[in-house]
């Protein structure tokens, strides 16, 4: 307490957090080296009010050192230090009860990873972090069977994808000469492909946690296939929509058979029946003649294209499903 | 040995970040900032979802723009030559705006007031007092991209969602509550959608030529 108060006092606002957490580890060092659990519980109480200092003081810290914010020098090192506390509680022997806190040390840092990356890179831009830290943490989590870290990516995806679409594909900007909605949307579709890519076909996990692994590959499949359906209901006009999601099909049925990908092939399918659907419901009655015979001819010359595909190499096909 | 080497490595980063805070200009700020703004995005996020459950078409919109409009006559007489030169101004920056459905209405009030707003369905009025403060036409479309850009955003109409939402499923006692909650709700991120006007805005004012921010801010709604 007195060596807190004393930071908190003596110490400039930003670095207060960064004592607070020198403090912590070195309670929870000395708590393991001399098996002092009332340190390590002590320890963990730090932390606590370390996470909760970098919320009142540092996110929104406007201080910088040689143009790099103090944002960085105080989040990451915090960061650094909850992965460290995590392996440290991973490798010692300790009761049960320590062995799950220390589990929230694992997700205490994606937590100050997405607030970091909201604070840093702004509001608008950071959805475009969020999607490059789901997809560092998700092949991280397959890597060292880290079922912790799939958990977190699962849910930043769709916080990603919730984000991109209530706020970028809404904002009328522009991001390094492109366009906001088309980068961010690009950015976050790619990511959520590559993830879809690493997903290993057979995972043999068990119990609810291994069943939401197994169907990883479907869900990232899934939230690609549809921000990009959203991305390119906002980006393409009216008129073109359905020419525009005809050829997304297309492309998924393009990538569904050399990646022997089920879900894209039925994402194809699901996509053209939309098409279909959306042609005679609203286009034939909404649309300008030209879009509508124009949207009737692509989309009519993309079913008997795929349609004539399927019958001429049905053999072939075979071998890919 | 190895746990050893890890413990310094990070306490060492720590001082090290440390430090080099220390020789930086430093903010003294504490404040619950950071939560507001999350609190802010989440709602808005939040808010989204229920404003896309309950959008209205845009005809409806019109409807309810023009029973409003009608309301709004009696407040006071109509310029008719003013409003046909608002009307030709307004006219000239339509080409940009996202929803094509809605028709823009234009129309000036014979009021001392400096001030002008925008109403759903594409009512936009502007008050004698504003136009003579104005000094140029520059500055009076960037107040007109500025309402037509309200109009485009949905921010007139969203005011009106739930409770036209309510309404329809026979709660209408209810709806003045859900208005009444909803702007308190949007108050925590309207910062936001200024922004996003703005952005929408400056597209618009760029091409009618540059105008003094500072006079077009102060007068505006």
């Amino acid at each position: 307490m007195f060596a807190l108060t004393l930071g908190w006092l003596v110490l400039p606002a930003p670095i207060v957090a960064l004592a607070w957490a020198a403090t912590s580890l070195i309670l929870l060092e000395l708590g393991f080296t001399f098996s002092l659990p009332r340190f390590r519980a002590m320890s963990n109480g730090v932390a606590v009010l370390v996470i909760a200092r970098l919320f009142l003081a540092n996110f929104t810290d406007l201080g910088n050192t040689l143009h790099i914010s103090h944002r960085l020098f105080t989040v990451v090192p915090v960061i650094v230090s909850e992965y460290y506390v995590w392996w440290r509680c991973r490798q010692a022997s300790v009761d049960q009860w320590e062995r799950t806190w220390a589990r929230l040390y694992l997700y205490a840092p994606a937590v100050l990873s997405v607030a970091l990356i909201r604070f840093e890179l702004g509001r608008s831009i950071a959805v475009i972090g969020c999607p490059l830290l789901e997809l560092a943490l998700y092949r991280f989590g397959w890597r060292r069977e880290l079922v912790d870290l799939r958990w977190q990516s699962y849910a930043i995806a769709l916080l990603a994808g919730w984000r991109c679409r209530s706020t970028n594909f809404y904002i009328p900007e522009s991001l390094m000469g492109i366009s906001g909605r088309l980068l961010a949307g690009a950015i976050v579709v790619a990511c959520f492909y590559r993830a879809q890519l690493i997903s290993p076909r057979d995972s043999q996990g068990s119990g609810t946690i291994g069943r939401i692994d197994r169907h990883a590959r479907t869900f990232y499949a899934l939230l690609a296939a549809l921000l990009l359906a959203v991305l390119l209901y906002y980006q393409v006009s009216g008129g073109m929509l359905t020419v525009a999601w005809g050829m997304e099909g297309l492309a998924l049925l393009g990538a569904g058979f050399p990646l022997r990908d089920r879900v894209q092939r039925l994402s194809r399918l699901f996509l053209f029946l939309m098409c279909v659907l959306k042609l005679f419901l609203s286009d034939l009655r909404q649309l300008e003649t030209v879009h509508r015979i124009i949207s009737f001819v692509v989309l009519g010359v993309i079913l008997v294209s795929v349609s004539w595909v399927y019958t001429r190499f049905h053999d072939r096909i075979l071998r890919y499903l | 040995m190895k746990q050893r080497a890890y413990f310094f490595g990070v306490l060492g980063l720590i001082g090290l970040c440390g430090g080099a805070v220390a020789l930086g200009d430093l903010d003294p700020n504490v404040n619950l900032d950071s939560a507001r703004q999350i609190r802010a995005d989440v709602l808005r996020n939040v808010d989204e979802l229920g404003l896309h459950a309950t959008r209205i078409p845009a005809h409806k919109e019109m409807e309810l723009g023009d029973q409003i409009a009608g309301e709004i006559r009696r407040w006071g007489p109509v310029d008719p030559d003013a409003t046909r030169y608002v009307n030709a101004v307004g006219q000239g920056i339509l080409g940009n705006v996202n929803r094509k459905a809605i028709r823009y209405h234009f129309h000036v009030i014979q009021s001392p007031q400096i001030n002008a707003f925008a109403i759903p369905g594409g009512h936009v009025y502007v008050l004698t007092g504003l136009l003579e403060f104005l000094q140029s036409e520059a500055e009076l479309a960037a107040i007109l991209g500025h309402e037509i850009s309200h109009v485009d955003l949905r921010h007139c109409v969203e005011r009106y969602q739930y409770q036209l939402a309510l309404e329809k499923v026979g709660a209408g006692d209810l709806a003045s509550v859900a208005g009444l909650a909803h702007g308190l709700v949007a108050i925590g991120y309207s910062q936001g959608r200024n922004l996003r006007r703005t952005l929408r805005e400056s597209g618009w004012r760029s091409k009618r030529g540059t105008i003094r921010t500072r006079q077009w801010r102060c007068s505006i709604e």
